[in-house]
């Protein structure tokens, strides 16, 4: 026990006072409200969106219930993703609901192949969706990842997963409603490079992890 | 009969307060045929006092629930309390409570996979992860939970590292030195029997695992030893890690 003595003593010794923890939950829906006005912003900026998108969102109900999934299921994993960096704070049944509404969400995509929300057509299309989508998803992850590095994740590379797979969602859901209305479309540019943000926030974590092989490890 | 109770107390896995040994000795007691046993002894463990008035077993269970559940909310409290002093930069608070911890962290340990040097590393990596992590507790959420999250990862994380440790080690071991190991395997089985999680393991699971992650032996050595390949060394050792993480994460508290 003399080992153990005199870890603590040499822990407790000095002692500098902490902040007091966050709410991880107002953390979260701090930053899915951030990043969904960055998204938003962004968009306006760099082109207009669809004409009549958002009269369609009151006059389509199944498009409106396909959206409403769509913002339900990423904030549903940005709060998974904040509570997945604290220890204790995420439990298994959060995560399989949170995975259970994003597989709902992008099923609707699925099932628009065969009876589509909206008439599929060319209307609103955006000439660098895919690239937009990808550009866009990354100050929202560096901006998750800022977050979170600062808590104590115990699995940082899948806590970062989860924030880049949310940030990476965002921008292709406002691109329902900035760009053409086509499921295939949509899956192949607007979800697949969300998606493949999640990649990215992987590799970030883990170069992160490289440099820094004492974060997290004790 | 009446002494076997408090026998199964007295070896309980922990050299610690009366309370932690009841909780070791409960869930054994459950299983053992026989009232007169659990009930006569009861009274000798609680109360230390011999007492021959004997409650019926449901009521007798009960009681002893509630007087763990009592000596864990007590726990809870001190514990939440002591850190959240220790977030405001006291120092006796936060001593007090790693000490606290380090007897806590070491019989949960102890009791999931024996008594190993491995234990002891974990003992000190749990201890640095918590103070690496003290400002991401919440008072306002129970400790324990907060707690064992990190002791599960860490004894997880700590098995994994464990060869390339010994690896390290051992280019500086000579050959004699590697012989004694042989030695220690003995002793590592009879501690595997005292901890549920390692001997819960399957045999082939197991003495991969004994054999790379606490007696030390490389790849190379184990699968010599065993007569396979070194790949299904890797694979078995792999799985058995996956599966303890599996059942450390299923072990609630």
């Amino acid at each position: 026990m003399n080992k153990h003595e005199t870890l603590i003593s040499s822990l407790s010794s000095k002692l500098e006072p902490v902040s007091p923890p966050p709410n991880i939950n107002r953390l979260a829906l701090a930053w899915f409200a951030l990043s969904a006005i960055y998204v938003v912003a962004v968009t306006h900026l760099f082109g207009p969106i669809r004409p009549g998108a958002l009269t369609q969102l009151s006059t389509e109900p199944r498009f409106l219930l396909e959206t409403m999934l769509g913002v339900a299921a990423i904030l549903w994993f940005s709060l998974l993703a904040f509570r997945s960096a604290v220890p204790a704070a995420l439990t298994r049944q959060f995560a399989v609901a949170g995975l259970v509404l994003m597989t709902l969400w992008l099923a609707q995509y699925v099932i628009g192949f065969v009876s589509p929300a909206l008439e599929p057509s060319k209307l609103g299309k955006r000439n660098y969706c895919y690239f937009e989508t990808i550009i866009y998803a990354l100050p929202a992850i560096l901006a998750g990842l800022f977050y979170v590095r600062r808590l104590y994740p115990l699995r940082p590379v899948r806590t970062a997963m989860s924030v880049s797979l949310a940030a990476g969602m965002l921008p292709a859901l406002y691109m329902q409603l900035a760009c053409m209305y086509e499921p295939a479309h949509i899956l192949a540019f607007h979800i697949l490079p969300g998606l493949l943000m999640v990649g990215v926030g992987a590799g970030i974590a883990a170069w992160w992890l490289l440099r820094h092989p004492g974060f997290g490890k004790g | 009969m009446l002494q076997n109770f408090v026998k199964m107390s007295a070896v309980a896995p922990f050299n610690t307060a009366m309370e932690d040994r009841l909780e070791w000795a409960l869930p054994k007691a459950k299983t053992m045929t026989g009232r007169t046993t659990l009930l006569g002894s009861f009274s000798v463990a609680v109360n230390g006092q011999g007492s021959t008035t004997i409650p019926d077993e449901p009521v007798l269970t009960k009681t002893v629930e509630k007087h763990i559940t009592l000596k864990h909310e007590s726990d809870e409290q001190r514990w939440s309390k002591l850190m959240a002093n220790a977030q405001t930069g006291d120092e006796s608070d936060y001593r007090q409570l790693l000490t606290e911890l380090t007897d806590v962290i070491y019989n949960f340990l102890c009791s999931r996979f024996g008594k190993h040097h491995f234990t002891e590393d974990c003992v000190q990596e749990t201890l640095i992860a918590i103070h690496q992590a003290r400002h991401t507790y919440d008072q306002h959420r129970p400790f324990r939970p907060w707690l064992f999250a990190i002791v599960r990862h860490k004894a997880i994380d700590t098995l994994r590292k464990q060869s390339s440790r010994q690896r390290v080690s051992s280019q500086y071991k000579g050959e004699q030195e590697v012989l004694s190991q042989v030695s220690q395997q003995n002793e590592a089985d009879n501690e595997i029997i005292r901890g549920h999680l390692l001997g819960s393991l399957s045999e082939q699971h197991r003495e991969v695992l004994v054999l790379t992650k606490i007696i030390g032996f490389s790849v190379a050595e184990t699968a010599e030893k065993l007569g396979i390949s070194e790949s299904l060394v890797k694979v078995r050792v792999h799985r058995a890690i996956r599966k303890l993480k599996k059942m450390m994460e299923a072990d609630q508290l």
